[in-house]
């Protein structure tokens, strides 16, 4: 088996011959390729010597990877001071030789290495107070922007509200419907089975009532806008970054955050609580479905029971919660989009990242309500 | 002059529009540009020109207000941009048109109405006369016809002229191009040069373009300044047919290749 390359020294010139067996599918291992080339390399340190010569005797064709060997060969060569004499390869060969050689390797700066796994938790506990800061800074903004709104020194334009109130109340109510109907049943079918070994199936009117409207009905229409809505806020300003249509607004001298971030806030924080309304008469429904046609109590009787333990505290408690989950749900979203990225990817992880924060936060947020409201005894 | 004086007292010209005083652009830590200084002229077609990435695109970004220096300023008149406070900036940005590279149209509106929005969010015009006033713009820029279109609907060029529609919604003293001639073809091209002279000397604005099309160049511009990639900072400021003729050596390569180029279409 021939080597890759033939090696010989004469009068200070390396004379470095490429083989017919160069080619890709031909008879020499990568491993062989790899080991002449490097045998190549070590004799260019020999001494006296002045110059390199490429031949190609009887190579019809070559492939990349040879070139790719001769440049790494032809670069350490001028790195040692030595010249390159490409006129002994074929015509195209050598030209395409030289155009790789015009330009010496930039030192863009590159990629940082892989980190390790203790690099990897400090960098993320260091990003911990700049995540924090960044978002205060856009709650301020928000703020801003608000108390501009309010002084009658910006405009939001009310066909974006409209919009987001179509966007987060109108389409949303089929799957509000759907979801708030199957919990009230699932709700009022366990609950029953516990009832009834005590013979007071009666009280599942109440406990479904009272569980929709002052939490359940809250959490699960935040959960419903947190996938529909949130999402499509982070997918829509994030795809409007890497359009450079939030550039195009700045440059306007139009806010983004006047434009794009107060109208949806706006719009979710009033419709959230009134879908939840819906939501709750949705869940009582479906409540009632099953204690009327399945528990066999008579439909007054539900009725009577499902509203005389409900109190208008616990309609207040569950609209406080559903004005926080609106509010919680627009920033996440927004906020997500507005520092979105500019690539396709970045888009779909804003999305993401929107939906998943907005649950944790409806969540957190939800202990935090139910604690304090459990220690001032409401 | 160091940078801080340069800063503190800067040379500004009496018909100045645009003043870049000792200007430094970066991307994160990596700078791209550094030191420059500059002026634009009220009713100038200023160039900014020079090889791919040497931060043309990123200087248009400092001085249309979107990305702040990393150091010096730009003054617009012989007001300090980048010291003032955000409504100032707000204010000199209302007076400034920009069209971009791709025309970042607002994808959700239609072309009618995306020359409508900055006139509804800054005049208290009726929704008849906003609508009218599009309607000319578009004209304007040969899109009559096209009012109701997305701009999902129509081609790369369109979205072009489309962007310049907008960016003269609001009758800008200054208005910048990003690349206004890529991606279309020559005698379109041309035809935008030709727009570009008209709103010069019909409307009296400024013009700032980044641009590396030679025909264009030459076609328009009467001042300009020059970007090198390689000592990261301008090599040449100036009328270009003046560059050409007494420039440094790299800007006469840069210009005079294109030329011949240019000259054979």
């Amino acid at each position: 088996m021939d080597p890759a390359f033939a090696i010989a020294a004469e009068q200070g010139v390396l004379i470095v011959s490429a083989s017919g067996e160069n080619r890709t599918g031909g008879a020499l291992s990568d491993r062989a390729r790899a080991g002449n080339t490097a045998k190549v390399l070590k004799s260019l340190d020999a001494p006296g010597l002045t110059a390199v010569r490429f031949l190609a005797p009887g190579l019809d064709a070559w492939d990349p990877l040879l070139l790719a060997r001769l440049l790494s060969v032809a670069r350490e060569a001028e790195a040692r001071g030595l010249s390159v004499d490409a006129s002994g390869l074929p015509h195209g060969m050598g030209r395409v030789l030289d155009m790789a050689l015009a330009v010496p390797p930039q030192n863009a700066g590159g990629r940082a290495e892989e980190p390790g796994f203790l690099e990897t938790v400090g960098e993320k506990a260091l990003a911990w107070p700049k995540i924090a800061s960044a978002v205060l800074d856009f709650l301020g903004a928000i703020t801003q922007s608000l108390a501009r709104l309010l002084a009658g020194r910006a405009s939001v334009s009310s066909r974006d509200v409209w919009a987001v109130f179509r966007e987060c109340g109108v389409d949303a109510l089929p799957i509000v419907t759907l979801t708030s109907l199957l919990l009230g049943l699932i709700l009022a079918f366990v609950s029953s089975m516990q009832l009834k070994l005590f013979g007071a199936e009666v009280y599942v009117a109440s406990l479904v009532s009272v569980s929709m409207v002052r939490v359940m009905g809250p959490v699960l229409t935040g959960i419903v806008l947190a996938g529909r809505t949130g999402a499509s806020f982070a997918a829509v300003i994030g795809s409007m970054q890497v359009n450079e249509e939030v550039d195009a607004l700045q440059s306007f001298g139009i806010r983004p955050v006047d434009f794009l971030v107060l109208p949806r806030v706006l719009g979710m924080v009033l419709m959230t609580p009134l879908l939840t309304v819906y939501a709750d008469v949705a869940g009582i429904s479906g409540g009632f479905l099953v204690g009327a046609l399945m528990l066999d109590i008579a439909p007054a009787v539900y009725i009577e029971n499902a509203l005389s333990f409900l109190s208008l505290s616990y309609l207040w408690i569950g609209l406080f919660h559903a004005l926080v989950f609106g509010f919680i749900i627009s920033f996440a979203g927004c906020y997500e989009g507005m520092n979105c990225e500019r690539n396709a990817a970045a888009v779909g992880r804003a999305a993401t990242a929107a939906v998943v924060n907005s649950i944790v936060g409806i969540i957190v947020a939800t202990s935090i309500i139910t604690v304090i409201l459990t220690e001032i005894g409401l | 002059m160091s940078l801080a004086e340069r800063r503190n007292a800067p040379q500004i010209a009496p018909d100045a529009a645009v003043t870049a005083a000792g200007v430094t652009v970066a991307y994160g830590t990596r700078v791209i540009q550094r030191g420059l200084d500059f002026t634009v002229h009220k009713g100038d077609i200023f160039i900014i020109m020079g090889g791919s990435g040497c931060g043309k695109s990123s200087l248009l970004r400092v001085l249309m207000g979107l990305v702040p220096p990393a150091q010096g300023t730009v003054y617009y008149g012989n007001r300090d941009f980048w010291g003032g406070d955000s409504a100032e900036r707000d204010a000199v940005m209302r007076r400034t048109g920009v069209m971009f590279q791709s025309g970042a149209l607002w994808s959700s509106r239609t072309l009618a109405e995306n020359v409508a929005l900055p006139l509804e969010y800054y005049t208290d015009l009726s929704p008849a006369s906003i609508r009218d006033i599009a309607r000319f713009k578009l004209a304007q820029v040969g899109l009559a016809g096209f009012e109701d279109f997305y701009p999902s609907e129509i081609s790369g060029g369109m979205k072009k002229r489309a962007g310049l529609a907008r960016a003269l919604a609001l009758d800008p003293e200054i208005v910048y191009f990003d690349e206004p001639s890529a991606g279309l073809d020559p005698v379109s091209a041309a035809r935008l040069d030709e727009l570009l002279l008209q709103l010069r000397d019909t409307l009296g604005m400024t013009v700032i373009v980044v641009t590396h099309e030679l025909a264009s160049i030459f076609a328009i511009a009467n001042n300009s300044v020059f970007l090198d990639a390689k000592t990261k900072t301008m090599t040449a400021r100036g009328d270009p047919h003046d560059l050409l003729r007494h420039g440094p050596e790299e800007v006469v390569e840069f210009l005079t290749r294109g030329k011949g180029r240019g000259s054979a279409s």
